[in-house]
């Protein structure tokens, strides 16, 4: 089972190779290499802090030396997966150290948690005991998982192209080409779009991916958990990309606190930080910058905040109200994450905040349009556990409507509109 | 001790006039997230002028006001 998941991973990683077969190269040299190493090292690796470091060094090499040249190289791209290849080898490196890995593995074993092809081009960012755990009682379609599986597929698809590839064709001009000033309320109105196309696109990835895994009999770790319901911003981020979040909380937070025993320049440099890991444009460094502040300004006001709360215990509106704040802190980052070409921000006219343009009176029409079939999709994926699918927890009739429902969106988008692109396969998180 | 630990937690997190028991999990019932148990740990190492490293950096040794004594009496004992 396992050389039949490593052949297809590396196949994988062949075919999104395909045209720059250079690309595939880290993938093919890397583990070996990385490998024989920690291997040579494994003792060291836990008792010398230099010898630690100098490993993690090398890991992360390839993203510290390709990263910046192809930020700023645009007819150039970074290999596909880099970035949670590295991140992966090198938590694997530090779990050793802790001894959270209790036993070397085989070559087959670390090349195989590297390269797994569900995982590899945007995650989840598994931990090698975990995944090690799961492969070890691997096989195909094992009966209780199978409806899950086949529902973490059927929602990916839904996602990807009946909505965020729909929401795509809106916020891609808006995005992407030079034009008129615009008002605020056409910024926002497009920022809207855009966090339901973001949400979709890489929450698709991810539960196509823990589709696919489960096809194996493999269960990956959530990344997702309704992100745009958070209270707060802490919390969004525990419901956000959590295989990422977690990732920098215990390799890059714990560790720079303990370095440092500064707690404000902890926060703010591990979040500037996994803002300019998409990047080293302006606008990644201004998202890095402006999550650094939020969150320290957010650990700053805590006391203040959980007094508010303790007197608003229970009040619907108080709910409401931070629910929305945390949001709208979400999208001015989600602006400054998509707005990689500048155009946006040129086109952004205060003098006008409140202009009608066409986009938003067509915008605000067919995010109402579209917004049904992901709010449905939500609630059953709500209903589902690890092993457990969410269709199962539906009635008859609730599933009949589901799937009415799917084939009336599939009809409509694919038949009765002239949108380009809706058969895209790329998702927005290749580009990291 | 007891008293000072219980009463930051209050103020930070819990909020004022809530009741904390001196065995209330913190952790497990989402009081307290990672964020906050870094501001806990630097508030610790402040106030009881202790010194707190990565090992002891798990939630089984903060998850009640209880097992925050216990943690700081051993490092106070060792030291």
């Amino acid at each position: 089972m396992k050389v039949a998941l490593f052949f297809l991973s590396a196949l994988f990683v062949a075919l999104v190779s395909r045209g720059h077969w250079w690309s595939a190269l880290p993938y093919a040299l890397l583990p070996p290499l990385w490998f024989f190493l920690q291997k040579t090292f494994s003792a060291k690796i836990k008792s010398s802090l230099a010898a630690f470091w100098a490993v993690v060094l090398i890991e992360l090499s390839p993203l510290l030396l390709l990263k910046p040249i192809f930020s700023f190289q645009a007819s150039l791209a970074l290999p596909l997966g880099l970035s949670f290849f590295v991140f992966q080898a090198v938590s694997f490196t530090a779990d050793w150290r802790k001894a959270k890995i209790k036993e070397f593995p085989s070559l087959l074993d670390y090349w195989l948690f590297l390269l797994f092809f569900p995982k590899f081009l945007c995650g989840p960012l598994e931990r090698f005991a975990h995944f090690r755990d799961e492969v070890a009682k691997a096989s195909w379609l094992p009966k209780g998982t199978r409806l899950l599986a086949f529902e973490l597929l059927l929602s990916g698809l839904a996602k990807k192209f009946l909505v965020a590839n729909y929401l795509r064709s809106l916020t891609a001009p808006y995005f992407d080409q030079a034009g008129p000033p615009s008002s605020l309320l056409e910024a926002l109105a497009v920022t809207y779009a855009f966090a339901a196309e973001f949400y979709c696109d890489f929450s698709a990835y991810t539960d196509l991916a823990q589709g696919l895994a489960l096809v194996a009999g493999i269960s990956l770790v959530p990344n997702f958990r309704q992100p745009y319901l958070a209270q707060s911003t802490q919390d969004f981020w525990q419901r956000w990309h959590i295989s990422l979040s977690m990732w920098f909380r215990d390799y890059v937070h714990y560790p720079l606190f303990f370095a440092t025993k500064n707690l404000t320049f902890t926060v703010f440099t591990t979040f500037f930080l996994m803002g300019l890991w998409h990047g080293f444009g302006a606008n990644y460094l201004a998202l890095g910058v402006y999550w650094g502040i939020v969150m320290v300004v957010f650990s700053w006001i805590q006391p203040l905040r959980v007094r508010i709360a303790s007197a608003n215990e229970g009040r619907r509106w108080y709910s409401v109200f931070c629910w929305l704040l945390t949001f709208h802190v979400v999208l001015v980052s989600f602006f400054l994450l998509r707005d990689s070409s500048g155009f946006a921000w040129e086109k952004l006219s205060l003098l006008q905040p409140l202009g009608f343009t066409p986009f938003v009176e067509q915008s605000l029409f067919r995010l109402l349009f579209v917004l049904p079939l992901l709010f449905c999709v939500e609630m059953v994926r709500r209903k589902s556990t690890d092993k457990i699918s969410g269709l199962q927890a539906l009635s008859a009739n609730k599933k009949i409507g589901l799937f009415v429902l799917l084939a009336y969106y599939s009809f409509i988008l694919f038949f009765f509109t002239e949108e380009k692109g809706l058969t895209d396969v790329r998702f927005l998180y290749f580009q990291f | 001790m007891k008293e000072l630990i219980r009463a930051y937690i209050q103020k930070n997190f819990l909020g004022p006039g809530k009741n904390l028991g001196d065995d209330d999990p913190l952790f497990e019932s989402g009081v307290i997230d990672s964020l906050g148990h870094l501001k806990l740990i630097s508030f610790l190492e402040k106030e009881f002028a202790v010194s707190l490293s990565m090992d002891d950096l798990t939630w089984e040794n903060f998850d009640s006001v209880n097992k925050i004594i216990a943690l700081l009496d051993s490092r106070k004992g060792g030291a």
